[in-house]
C-alpha cells in the first residue's frame, strides 16, 4: 500500500546520530524543522536529495552549543590511587576469595606459561636461517601398484642436476646425503662422530655459520671436510684443524676445510662433521656405501633442498617436477611417482614423513596442549567472575553510595577493572615464581626433551606472557565490571534479597560445568594413558626380553670386541644387530621380488644368527641362515610371517627358495619366522627381512647368566676399555631399553596427571567458593529451617544438591568429550592400543565427586551445624 | 555574584553581519520566526544557502547576548507534530540594531566623496 508523500520519514540512521549528538532539550525544536526541510525538499527535488540534504542539516548541527555536555570525568591519579586503594582493601576484606582467585589464577597462568615457552620453542624451528622463505626441499612420493605408500623426506640424487638445469628460476641446489659417521682417528685413539654429506652450496643456503674457511669452496673437492666446534675441541684441544688430515676408517682420508658452529638446538638437521657431496661417488665405487647417487629409483637416501629466487615460482617448480616423473619413469609402469616441495620451517613442526634428517614433531600435540592451555586459564578466569558476581551481594551497597554519591557509569566499570587488574598482577608475581618452580621438574620429566627445546624464557617472552596476563584479566574482569556498573542504585541500596542477581546464575552453573568437563577430561585422559602404558609393558612383544645386554658398538671393529667378551663366562651367547628389536623403527630398504617388477619397501634387520637364539624367536619354517664370517656376499635371508603375506605366499613354506632382489644382492629365503614385534607396539608388524652383514652391526647382544651383575658389569667394562679408552661404555638391559621405549606414554600419564591436577584444583576452588558464597547468603535461612526442625543431614543435602546436579552433569560432558577425544583421535595413532572402558571413567568422575563433596560438603556442614539462635538473632 | 558579574562584562554586546540579518529576518517574519523558516527567508533574500544548524547556533547566540528571546509554539502536522521555537526581538536588540543602523549611516555622511556628490564607483 502506497501512502504518499506525506508519510515518507527522514533517515533514520540520521536522526539517530543527530539525537545522540544533541542536547535533549533542543530535540523536539530540531528534529521538527529538519523535517520540514526535508519535507520541502522532497516537494520540489525528490527523495534522494531530500535524504542527502538531511543528513547534511544533521552534520551541520555538530556546533558547541547544540552538542550534549559531556559530562566532565574528572578522572586522574588521585582517583586511580583511590582505585587501588579500594582495591586492596576489598582483597583483604574477602582474604578466602581473595586466595582461591590468586591461586587458581597462578596455577593456570604458570601453566600456560609454560606452554606458550613450549609452543613459542617449538615454532621456533629452522627460523634461524636468514633465506628460509626460499628454502625448499623435495618430497617423494613413489607409489607402487598395489601397494601401500608413504610420502619421504628424501628424494633420489640425480634430481638435483635437473632442477638446476631445467628449471628456470632456481637459485641453488643442495644434495644432502645422511648417515656419514665413523670414527675420527685421534693423536691417541679414536672418537666417533655422525655427519653429513652435502654439495658446495651448502653454506650459500643454510645459514650455518663457518668459523673458519671459505664457505664457497670449503665443500668443493672430494674428501674436503667440515667439523663443528665441538667436534674440533674433542679431537685436538686448543689447536687448529684446519688443512689438517683426519682419517676415518673405511670412509678415507679427510682434509679439514673448516669449521662452522655447532648448529642450533632448533634446527631440523643436526651434524657434527659434513663433507662434500663429491665425496659420495669414490665410496660408492669402493663399495664403502650404498650406491644411490645416480640412482633414480632410490627414494631412501638422499635429500634435495633448493633456493628459489621466488617464492611465487614454488607451484610452477612442484609442476615440473611432477611433469618430468612421468617421463622419467615411464619405463617402469608399476611405479609411479608424485614430487611435492616443503619450506625448510615448515618441517618442524610438520607432516609426518618416511626418512626424517632429524627432529621430527606433528603439529598435533602442539595444538592440544595450545588448546589445553587456553582451557586452564579459561577456568581460572570463570572462577573470578563467578566469585565476583557472587560477592556483588555484599558490595552492592557500596555500588549504591558511590552512584548516588554521583560515581557515573564509567567510573564504576574502571574501578572493578582495577581491582581486577590488581589481582592480576599478583597472580603474575606468583605464577611466575611458581613457574620458575614447574619448568626444571617439567624438563626433568622428560627424557631428552633438551635436545629439541631450549626453553629459553627471553624477556620479550615475558613481555608477552605480561600482556597476555592483563589481557585475561581484563577479560574476566569485564563480566563483574560491566555487571556492577549498570546496578541500578536505588535497587542497590534497598533490602538484600530484592537484587536481581539470581538472573545469571543459568551463567555461574554453565561455568562450573565447563570447569569440571575439563577437569573429567584431563583425568580420564590420564587414566587412560596409563593403562595404555601397562598394556605396553606387558605386551608380549614376541621374543624373550630378561637377562639380554645391549651394548653399543659406536663405530668399534666387533670382531676385536666380540673376541674380548668370549672371554667372559657368564655371557653365555653372544650376537652383532644392526637395530635393538621393539625399540625405534628400525632400517628400511626396498626389496624386488625376482620376477623383478615389484619393489616393496621393508625393514631390515642385520643380524647374526644367534640372534634368533638369544630372543628365541620362532622359526616356523626353513632354517635359520649360517653366520657371515668372512663378510662375503649376502646371499640368505629370514622374513617374517607379514612379508610372506605381502608377497602373496599364504603357505609360507612356499616363499622358502625364493630369490629377492636387494640393491644389486640376491638373497635366497632361507625360513621364515613367526611375526615380533621388532618395532614399538606403536606400529603395526610390517614385512621383515632378516640378514647377517656385519657391517651394519650398531649393537651386540649379550645373553648373560649370572647371579653377580655387578662383577660381570666390570668384566664387560675391562673389556670394552681394551678396544676402545675414549668413549663410555653404553650398556643397557633389553626390557629396561623396552621400558624406556614406553616412556613416552608415561609422559603423557605425567603430564595429563599434571594437568588434572590443575584443572581439577582450580575447579575445586571455584566450587568452594561457590559453597561459602551460597552458605553465607542462605545463613538466616538455613537458621529457620533449623529451629523449625530441619536435621544436619537435611540441610546438608538441600544445600548441596544443585552442585552435586551440576557435577553428574559435568562427568557425563567430560566424559562424552574424552571418549571422543581418545578413542577417535589420540589412541588411533598407536596401533596396538587399549581401548576407552568404563573403568577409567568411573574412576575419573569418582575421584572428582570426591573432591567436590569435600569441598561443598565442609562449607555447608559448617553452615548447618552452627546455632541457628546466632544466624536468627542479628537483625 | 561575583562570577555572574565577570560573565556579565565579558558578554558579547556587538552585532555581527551575519547575526544583524538574522535579527532583521526574525523581525520581519514576525510570529513565523523560527529557525526553518528564518533560514529559507535568508535563502530567498540573499540567494546564499545556509544550512538550519548555522542559523540555529546564531539564534541561540542572540538569545544568549539578550536581543532574542524565544518560547515554544504550536505545533503542525508537516513537523511531524513537533513544536516550534519562535523568536521574539527584545528591546535591547531594538536598540542593537537601530545603534547598528545609526553608525553606518554616520559612517555614510562621513564618506567625503559621497558628500561632494561624485561617488564613483567605477560601474
Amino acid at each position: 500500500m502506497s501512502r504518499g508523500k506525506d508519510h515518507i520519514t527522514p533517515p533514520r540512521l540520521a536522526e539517530k546520530l543527530l539525537l545522540w549528538f544533541l542536547k535533549d532539550e533542543l530535540a523536539e525544536e530540531v528534529l521538527g524543522d529538519l523535517e520540514e526541510k526535508f519535507k520541502d525538499i522532497l516537494k520540489t527535488n525528490g527523495l534522494r536529495k531530500a535524504n542527502r540534504n538531511y543528513c547534511y542539516q544533521v552534520f551541520k548541527y555538530l556546533r558547541p552549543f547544540a552538542l550534549k555536555r559531556i559530562r566532565s570525568k574528572r578522572i586522574n591519579n588521585t582517583m586511580y590511587i583511590n582505585h587501588t586503594k579500594v582495591a586492596l582493601r576489598s582483597l583483604s576484606r574477602n582474604k578466602l576469595f581473595t586466595f582461591i582467585n590468586i591461586t587458581g589464577m597462578a596455577i593456570g597462568m604458570s601453566v600456560a606459561l609454560l606452554i606458550i615457552n613450549l609452543v613459542f620453542d617449538a615454532l621456533k624451528f629452522d627460523q634461524f636461517h636468514t633465506k628460509k622463505d626460499r628454502i625448499y626441499r623435495v618430497l617423494s612420493t613413489p607409489k607402487h601398484i598395489g601397494h601401500a605408500w608413504d610420502e619421504n623426506a628424501t628424494a633420489p640424487a640425480p634430481l638435483a642436476s635437473f632442477l638446476e638445469t631445467d628449471i628456470p628460476g632456481i637459485e641453488e641446489v643442495v644434495r644432502i646425503r645422511r648417515r656419514f659417521s665413523g670414527r675420527v682417528k685421534k693423536e691417541d685413539g679414536s672418537l666417533f662422530a655422525q655427519g653429513i654429506y652435502a654439495d658446495d652450496s651448502f653454506f650459500k643456503v643454510f645459514s650455518f655459520g663457518l668459523l673458519q674457511g671459505n664457505p664457497e669452496t670449503a665443500l668443493q673437492n672430494p674428501y674436503d671436510l667440515v667439523l663443528t666446534q665441538t667436534l674440533a675441541e674433542k679431537l685436538r684441544p686448543g689447536e687448529d684443524l684446519m688443512g689438517q688430515v683426519l682419517t676415518i676408517p673405511d670412509r678415507g682420508e679427510f682434509l679439514v676445510t673448516g669449521i662452522v658452529e655447532d648448529p642450533p638446538a632448533h634446527s631440523h638437521m643436526k651434524f657434527e662433521l659434513i663433507t662434500s657431496f663429491k665425496t659420495v661417488k669414490p665410496l660408492e665405487e669402493k663399495e664403502l656405501i650404498f650406491a644411490s647417487s645416480e640412482n633414480w629409483e632410490d627414494f631412501n637416501t638422499s635429500y634435495v633442498y633448493f633456493l628459489v629466487k621466488d617464492t611465487e615460482q614454488i607451484m610452477a617448480v612442484e609442476n615440473r617436477l611432477n611433469e618430468m616423473s612421468i617421463s622419467q619413469y615411464a619405463s617402469n609402469e608399476r611405479l609411479e611417482v608424485s614430487f611435492s616441495t616443503q619450506n625448510i620451517t615448515s618441517i618442524v613442526p610438520g607432516k609426518d614423513l618416511n626418512n626424517q634428517i632429524g627432529a621430527e614433531l606433528i603439529p598435533l600435540p602442539i595444538i592440544i596442549l595450545s588448546i589445553i592451555a587456553i582451557a586452564i586459564v579459561l577456568s581460572a578466569c570463570f572462577n573470578y567472575t563467578n566469585l565476583s558476581i557472587a560477592r556483588a551481594m555484599r558490595r552492592s551497597k557500596e555500588i549504591g553510595v558511590r552512584k548516588i554519591v554521583g560515581s557515573s557509569k564509567s567510573q564504576i566499570f574502571i574501578q572493578f577493572s582495577v581491582e581486577t587488574v590488581v589481582m592480576t598482577i599478583l597472580s603474575v608475581f606468583f605464577s611466575t615464581l611458581l613457574f620458575l618452580v614447574i619448568k626444571p621438574l617439567f624438563i626433568t620429566s622428560i627424557p631428552r626433551i633438551d635436545l629439541i627445546m631450549e626453553f629459553n624464557t627471553s624477556p620479550v617472552l615475558m613481555l608477552y606472557f605480561l600482556l597476555f596476563a592483563v589481557v585475561i584479566g581484563l577479560v574476566s574482569g569485564l563480566f563483574p565490571a560491566l555487571f556492577f556498573s549498570r546496578l541500578k542504585p536505588l535497587n542497590a541500596l534497598r533490602s538484600n534479597g530484592s537484587i536481581r542477581l539470581f538472573s545469571h546464575i543459568k551463567v555461574r552453573k554453565a561455568l562450573i560445568v565447563l570447569q569440571f568437563s575439563l577437569s573429567v577430561l584431563f583425568l580420564i585422559a590420564m587414566n587412560v594413558v596409563f593403562k595404555q602404558y601397562r598394556y605396553a609393558m606387558a605386551y608380549d612383544m614376541g621374543f624373550k626380553e630378561e637377562n639380554i645386554l645391549n651394548l653399543s658398538l659406536n663405530g668399534n671393529d666387533h670382531e676385536r670386541l666380540i673376541a674380548e667378551l668370549e672371554k667372559i663366562p657368564e655371557i653365555s651367547q653372544l650376537s652383532g644387530s644392526s637395530a635393538v628389536p621393539g625399540t625405534t623403527a628400525s632400517n628400511t630398504t626396498m626389496v624386488k621380488s625376482s620376477n623383478g617388477v615389484d619393489s616393496v619397501r621393508v625393514n631390515f634387520l642385520s643380524v647374526n644368527p644367534n640372534f634368533m637364539d638369544i630372543h628365541n624367536l620362532k622359526l616356523i619354517s626353513g632354517e635359520v641362515y649360517p653366520a657371515n664370517q668372512q663378510n662375503e656376499i649376502l646371499n640368505k635371508m629370514l622374513v617374517n610371517e607379514e612379508f610372506a603375506h605381502v608377497h602373496g605366499y599364504n603357505e609360507v613354506n612356499d616363499i622358502i627358495g625364493e630369490v629377492f632382489y636387494m640393491n644389486q644382492s640376491l638373497l635366497t629365503v632361507t625360513g621364515v619366522l613367526e611375526d615380533f614385534n621388532f618395532q614399538t607396539i606403536e606400529e603395526p608388524i610390517r614385512p621383515l627381512i632378516l640378514f647377517d652383514s656385519p657391517s651394519n652391526y650398531e649393537f651386540l647382544n649379550l645373553n648373560v647368566q649370572a647371579s653377580d651383575l655387578p662383577n660381570v658389569f666390570d668384566k664387560i667394562e675391562k673389556a670394552w676399555t681394551a678396544v676402545d679408552e675414549e668413549t663410555e661404555l653404553e650398556l643397557k638391559f633389553l626390557d629396561q631399553e623396552l621400558e624406556e621405549s614406553n616412556a613416552f606414554l608415561m609422559i603423557f600419564v605425567r603430564v595429563f596427571g599434571f594437568l588434572g591436577l590443575v584443572a581439577v584444583s582450580i575447579a575445586c576452588l571455584g566450587l568452594l567458593g561457590m559453597a561459602v558464597f551460597t552458605a553465607e547468603t542462605r545463613v538466616k535461612e538455613i537458621g529457620i529451617r533449623k529451629a523449625i526442625g530441619a536435621s544436619v543431614n537435611q540441610l546438608i543435602y538441600t544445600l548441596s544438591k544443585s552442585y552435586l546436579f551440576l557435577i553428574i552433569i559435568s562427568g557425563f560432558v567430560g566424559g562424552t568429550l574424552a571418549y571422543i577425544l581418545l578413542q577417535k583421535v589420540i589412541l588411533p595413532e598407536i596401533h596396538h592400543h587399549v581401548n576407552v572402558g568404563f573403568f577409567e571413567f568411573a574412576i575419573a568422575i569418582g575421584m572428582l565427586f570426591l573432591l567436590a563433596l569435600l569441598a561443598i560438603g565442609s562449607q555447608t556442614w559448617r553452615a548447618a551445624s552452627r546455632n541457628p539462635s546466632e544466624s536468627l538473632r542479628s537483625e | 555574584m561575583f562570577y555572574n558579574l565577570v560573565t556579565y562584562i565579558m558578554k558579547e554586546t556587538k552585532l555581527g553581519d551575519f547575526e544583524e540579518t538574522i535579527l532583521l529576518l526574525v523581525g520581519i517574519l514576525d510570529k513565523e520566526a523560527y529557525a526553518f523558516k528564518i533560514a529559507e527567508e535568508f535563502e530567498a533574500q540573499t540567494d546564499r544557502a545556509v544550512s538550519i544548524g548555522a542559523v540555529h547556533s546564531t539564534l541561540n547566540r542572540l538569545g544568549d547576548k539578550g536581543f532574542l528571546t524565544s518560547e515554544m509554539g504550536a505545533s503542525t502536522a508537516e513537523r511531524g507534530g513537533r513544536r516550534k521555537r519562535i523568536y521574539t526581538i527584545t528591546a535591547s536588540g531594538q536598540r542593537a540594531l537601530q545603534e547598528s543602523r545609526d553608525f553606518k549611516i554616520s559612517l555614510w555622511d562621513q564618506f567625503p566623496s559621497l558628500a561632494g556628490g561624485n561617488l564613483n564607483f567605477n560601474i
